[in-house]
């Protein structure tokens, strides 16, 4: 035993000595990495995944043309290269030759154009379609090159590729994608209980190469499990049972940072939780529906965002972990940031003018809907009942369970929390939340004037205009006071110290490939 | 030895006060712990030290102090004033439920044993097909259609309990139907409603005192079920079921946001069973000497 | 044909009558739960961007715009081909979900039902033989106790001390990937780990049990041929637990038959507070997230149970007491 012992340690000094010079420890291949996430894998269809409990899954069985960087910007997957004309409207991508889906066949540009096509087709992928950049045609020009047609010049299409749902699928798997899917990412699934343990293996016909001149992954199996305690997920990480936590609670991150054996892998994120002032709410037969618009009336919106005190709420909601916001969704470390809008600070006697000046009585009441399914929302709604009542108005609260709230209240209910992930560019962090009829749009609201600079900052290629641009756009989207943003989210995951490779991800996306576990 | 002996007689003792007054000991007992729950919900926010729902930011997961006696929960709320205040959700939708599902139960029990025949086929048909579900299960079933909260919990409990309370009321108003009084009522003219409602469901009330004493403590136990598998009241709401699932996360830190209120659920629990213990002692043997007579 | 004959074919006719009636009535009110499998893929994107047409065009793939008898007919005939149709959430058909989380319930409610039964009955025969006595009364009162105690608490304390304080076992049971493990694997789990949650669902039926098995015992006891065995020279103790148990267990079994409801509703408590991946879980995760097909099917399943149970109950009641009439 201490012979085989010895010779691989000679092995692994050889190889590190090698391939690191001075780096402390070489990359160890093999074994089996734990990841527990608050709720299980739901589906496995990529075009169709509705939340992201089914990311992990996805992103390492599935690839796509290109990865987005924790800089945001693309690299290289299926895609080695690729170009664009003058206009940057017809890209050309170059595949790799070497890919090879789960079943031994090669990635074809057929199978790029069958998977976009899919993607942008509204019944097939009601979520995607609009997330992927104006495409008007995919057009395959030989077994290795894609060509795609735009409807407009776009220079972020490379970084739309590498987002959640245009991941590419084998044509003849689409019967079974749901239960035995075959993919050309780094693993594949080898079982899935529904609601229990997903467990990946690795894919031997995977493509990109590891530092160690040999192909990824460095794992050998992925285990994602389901535990929905925070707590319980700590302990299971004490006794070895869990590697790696894909989301921690913030105020358990000061446990975790006393403890020697965990890592804290995180950051900022472009995430944010709007108070939503819907324009346009759903009336029902015998509503009020002048009550039910109330927020069309500029002057509530504005007191609603004096009444917030910002640096309280991002205390109370996420325990201080976020940056303060400013009523739009561009976060201050954005390089489209515009850095003249200040946030509101807390100001009652004005938002209590304000509110008389338009007709609000003192203890009148507005119905808030907020969910406990996510972090913060609650808090966040609770901590704003109490600054409210200093303006003498009186929120009440109502609580709506996760899985039901983003189809019953969001876009139907006049005054709502909600909870958006961060985007990888700029037209996707802005354009489908506040273009008339966007698909994210959730205050309903609409401004030709704005609508035009989202299509002109979408399409203009000169980063100086199009920050000028979308300056303009993130300003009339704080003035008009229809999300009222009070801070963006921080995110943090654990990992144990035998987690080797782990990256924050601002999008939260989890590329597993490069991950390897020390003995 | 001596020791035993005095531990023996003592047993003794208790054991002859018991025998004689059992009856009553049992009742003295639970209707104590029932006043002492009536009390604390009916003054709850006046008898809670704090604002059950106000987050004391400096003081968050924080053990029992003299400040905060059972500690505070992860919002900075105080236990001891929320499972005060939280006795009002669980006693009043276990109460208001138990006593629903006692009145549809009587009078269809009571109609049922009275009309016989093809009604009373029906229901007892209907009765079976609801018993398929257990309890709990029928009720997640019902708060699914309905939504959670505290009054579609109410609705839920007493759609679960009425064929319950139906079955027990029938066997007892079907030894009621053919005594004498009753055929003579019958000659006499008088209506079948006034039948119902005036000879019949009046000679009932030992059974459906006892069975609602009975059902209350189930009720209670039912109403936590459902408050901590997140079907009750939604949070904020204190409502002891909710609480103990809720703050299960941070037991390590404090422990009373979860017993606290589990251990209200068991005392009341307790108190409501052994009265309804000692009513169905006093009550139903007195019934059944009496008919033995 | 014999009355036995009889009885059994009208029992087995009014059985089928019945989960007729409650495939009837889930079906019923299921329909009642707002929303369908449309509203959950379009839940978070605004309706103006997909349009309406495509809303109607998705619900019409998924047979959701016929009439709601004609979808009541599909899943029956689904149903009694063995197909329990496909989950919203998951995407995938639904047998194998229930089939796994069936035999995972199992394996802490079999175990569970033979240890309420072992101990209910020592237990309860143990309070009629010493009627009255100091055992008698502790045993009463701690039956109260076990009643009046919500299972939640039981696994929460078996949780805060066994996970919580001395890591024994995990907080969350969902880690255990029980479908992949041989036979002997899962014993030796299920006693490491599984037992605790055994325990909590068999507590507050023992107390049931219990009852039921000391007051027919003192029934029996005070019977004749109790008397006479014992006047025969037979002992005592092999009078109490051959003779008399043999006759006093026939209305406990029919107690623990007709109590398997109460058994399923603690198995779903009992899931929950130890994230035990069992069809409780299944069910709680079914109604939050208003998975319909799998609401459907996860009812039908369990009120199956609980009617095939009484079935049997029945059964073996008229069949082991041949007082009965087969009435």
């Amino acid at each position: 035993m201490s012979k085989h012992y010895l010779s691989r340690f000679l092995k692994i000094v050889c190889v590190s000595a090698m391939l690191y010079g001075g780096s402390l420890m070489a990359i160890q291949r093999g074994g089996t990495l734990t990841l527990s996430q608050g709720a299980p894998v739901k589906s496995l269809d990529p075009h169709k995944v509705i939340s992201g409990d089914s990311y992990p899954a996805t992103f390492n069985i599935f690839s796509t043309l290109t990865r987005i960087t924790p800089q945001l910007t693309a690299e290289p997957e299926l895609a080695t290269s690729w170009s664009h004309d003058a206009k940057a409207i017809r890209w050309t991508f170059h595949l790799n030759k070497k890919a090879k889906f789960t079943n031994g066949r090669d990635v074809t540009a057929q199978d790029v154009k069958f998977s976009l096509d899919r993607v942008l087709d509204k019944t097939q992928s009601p979520r995607g379609f609009s997330k992927i950049g104006p495409i008007k045609e995919v057009i395959v020009k030989d077994k290795h090159t894609v060509v795609i047609v735009l409807t407009k010049s776009y220079l972020d299409l490379p970084v739309d590729l590498g987002s959640v749902y245009p991941r590419i699928i084998a044509k003849e798997n689409l019967k079974d994608i749901n239960t035995k899917p075959i993919g050309s990412g780094p693993f594949m699934l080898k079982k899935w209980t529904p609601g229990g343990v997903t467990v990946l293996v690795r894919n031997p016909h995977y493509f990109l190469m590891g530092k160690d001149g040999k192909a990824l992954p460095y794992l050998d199996t992925i285990k994602i499990v389901p535990i929905k305690e925070n707590t319980s997920a700590l302990a299971a990480m004490e006794d070895g049972s869990v590697d790696m936590i894909y989301r921690i609670k913030f105020d358990l991150i000061p446990a975790v940072k006393r403890d020697k054996n965990l890592v804290l892998v995180g950051g900022t994120t472009p995430g944010y939780q709007p108070f939503v002032l819907n324009q346009n709410p759903v009336i029902h037969a015998g509503q009020d529906a002048a009550k039910a618009r109330i927020f069309r009336n500029p002057k509530i919106r504005e007191a609603f965002s004096y009444i917030m005190n910002r640096k309280a709420l991002l205390q109370i909601a996420l325990s201080g972990y976020g940056s303060i916001g400013n009523d739009q969704p561009i976060p201050p470390f954005s390089p489209y940031a515009n850095k003249n809008i200040k946030p509101k600070k807390q100001n009652i006697p004005l938002a209590k003018k304000l509110l008389a000046e338009a007709g609000v009585k003192p203890g009148t009441h507005f119905l808030l809907y907020t969910s406990a399914g996510r972090v913060g929302l609650v808090a966040a709604a609770t901590a704003f009942q109490q600054m409210a009542k200093k303006a003498g108005i009186i929120i009440d609260i109502k609580l709506i369970d996760i899985a039901t709230y983003w189809s019953d209240i969001e876009y139907k209910v006049p005054f709502m929390i909600g909870n958006w992930g961060g985007r990888g560019t700029i037209n996707a962090s802005l354009k489908p939340y506040y273009i008339t009829g966007g698909s994210s749009n959730d205050s309903l609201y609409s401004n030709p004037e704005l609508d035009k600079l989202l299509n002109q900052g979408e399409s203009e290629s000169n980063f100086k205009k199009r920050k000028a641009i979308y300056a303009k756009a993130e300003k009339i989207i704080s003035d008009a006071a229809v999300t009222l943003i009070p801070y963006y989210k921080d995110a943090y995951g654990v990992v144990t110290s035998k987690v080797h490779g782990a990256i924050f991800h601002p999008l939260t996306y989890w590329y597993a490939d490069k991950l390897w576990k020390s003995k | 030895m001596k020791n035993n002996i005095l531990k023996i007689s003592i047993y003794g003792k208790l054991k002859e006060t018991l025998a004689k007054k059992r009856l009553s000991l049992n009742i003295i007992v639970g209707s104590l712990i029932i006043v002492f729950f009536l009390v604390i919900s009916i003054f709850a926010t006046s008898i809670a030290p704090y604002d059950a729902d106000e987050m004391h930011y400096d003081n968050l997961k924080k053990p029992p102090s003299a400040q905060f006696l059972l500690g505070t929960d992860r919002y900075g709320r105080d236990i001891l004033s929320r499972v005060i205040v939280g006795s009002r959700s669980t006693l009043l939708m276990a109460t208001a439920s138990t006593f629903l599902a006692l009145i549809f139960g009587t009078v269809m029990g009571a109609a049922s044993a009275y009309y016989g025949g093809r009604l009373d086929s029906y229901f007892m048909r209907l009765n079976d097909i609801m018993m398929s579900f257990p309890s709990l299960v029928f009720a997640m079933l019902v708060i699914g259609v309905l939504g959670a909260s505290m009054l579609n919990g109410i609705i839920a409990i007493a759609i679960v309990y009425t064929p319950r309370s139906l079955r027990v009321v029938r066997s007892q108003a079907l030894n009621i139907v053919h005594l004498e009084y009753i055929d003579a009522a019958k000659v006499a003219g008088e209506s079948s409603l006034y039948i119902i409602f005036k000879e019949i469901i009046p000679n009932l009330w030992p059974t459906v005192i006892v069975e609602g004493s009975i059902r209350l403590g189930y009720a209670i136990l039912l109403t936590a079920s459902l408050g901590y598998i997140g079907l009750g009241p939604p949070p904020p709401t204190p409502d002891w079921g909710l609480m103990a699932y809720t703050e299960r996360t941070y037991m390590i830190d404090n422990p009373w946001p979860v017993f606290a209120p589990s251990i209200a659920i068991v005392i009341a629990v307790i108190g409501v069973s052994i009265f309804g213990e000692g009513l169905k002692d006093m009550l139903l043997s007195k019934l059944s000497r009496s008919k033995g007579k | 044909m014999n009355k036995f004959g009889y009885f059994l074919i009208k029992r087995l006719f009014s059985t089928v009558l019945v989960l007729l009636a409650i495939s009837v009535l889930i079906f019923g009110i299921t329909s009642l739960i707002p929303g369908d499998a449309v509203d959950l893929m379009l839940g978070g994107i605004s309706l103006q961007s997909v349009g309406q047409e495509t809303v109607n065009e998705l619900r019409h793939q998924l047979g959701l715009d016929l009439p709601l008898y004609h979808q009541y007919f599909n899943w029956l005939v689904g149903l009694l081909h063995g197909n329990l149709g496909t989950s919203y959430i998951f995407h995938t058909p639904i047998a194998p979900i229930i089939s796994n989380r069936l035999y995972n319930s199992l394996l802490l409610a079999v175990p569970a039902v033979i240890i309420m039964i072992v101990v209910g009955l020592v237990s309860g025969v143990l309070s009629a033989v010493k009627e009255g006595s100091k055992l008698d009364y502790i045993f009463s009162f701690l039956g109260i106790l076990m009643l009046s105690i919500p299972a939640f608490l039981i696994g929460t304390i078996f949780i805060y001390i066994f996970a919580v304080k001395l890591n024994w076992i995990p907080a969350a049971f969902n880690t255990i990937d029980i479908s992949s493990m041989t036979l002997w694997e899962s014993v030796a789990i299920y006693f490491k780990i599984l037992i605790f949650p055994s325990l909590t669902i068999a507590f507050g039926s023992i107390a049931y049990i219990s009852r039921q098995a000391r007051a027919s015992m003192i029934e029996e006891l005070k019977s004749n041929y109790v008397r006479t065995a014992i006047l025969k020279g037979v002992t005592y103790k092999r009078v109490v637990w051959i003779h008399a148990l043999k006759n006093g267990l026939l209305p406990t079994v029919t107690v623990i038959a007709f109590n398997i409801g109460q058994v399923i509703a603690g198995t779903i408590i009992v899931e929950v507070v130890f994230s035990y991946p069992g069809i409780g879980n299944l069910i709680v995760m079914a109604l939050i997230q208003r998975d319909i097909p799998l609401i459907l099917a996860t009812m039908i399943v369990i009120s199956s149970a609980v009617v095939v149970s009484n079935l049997v109950a029945d059964i073996l009641y008229s069949k082991l007491n041949p007082k009965i009439s087969y009435s």
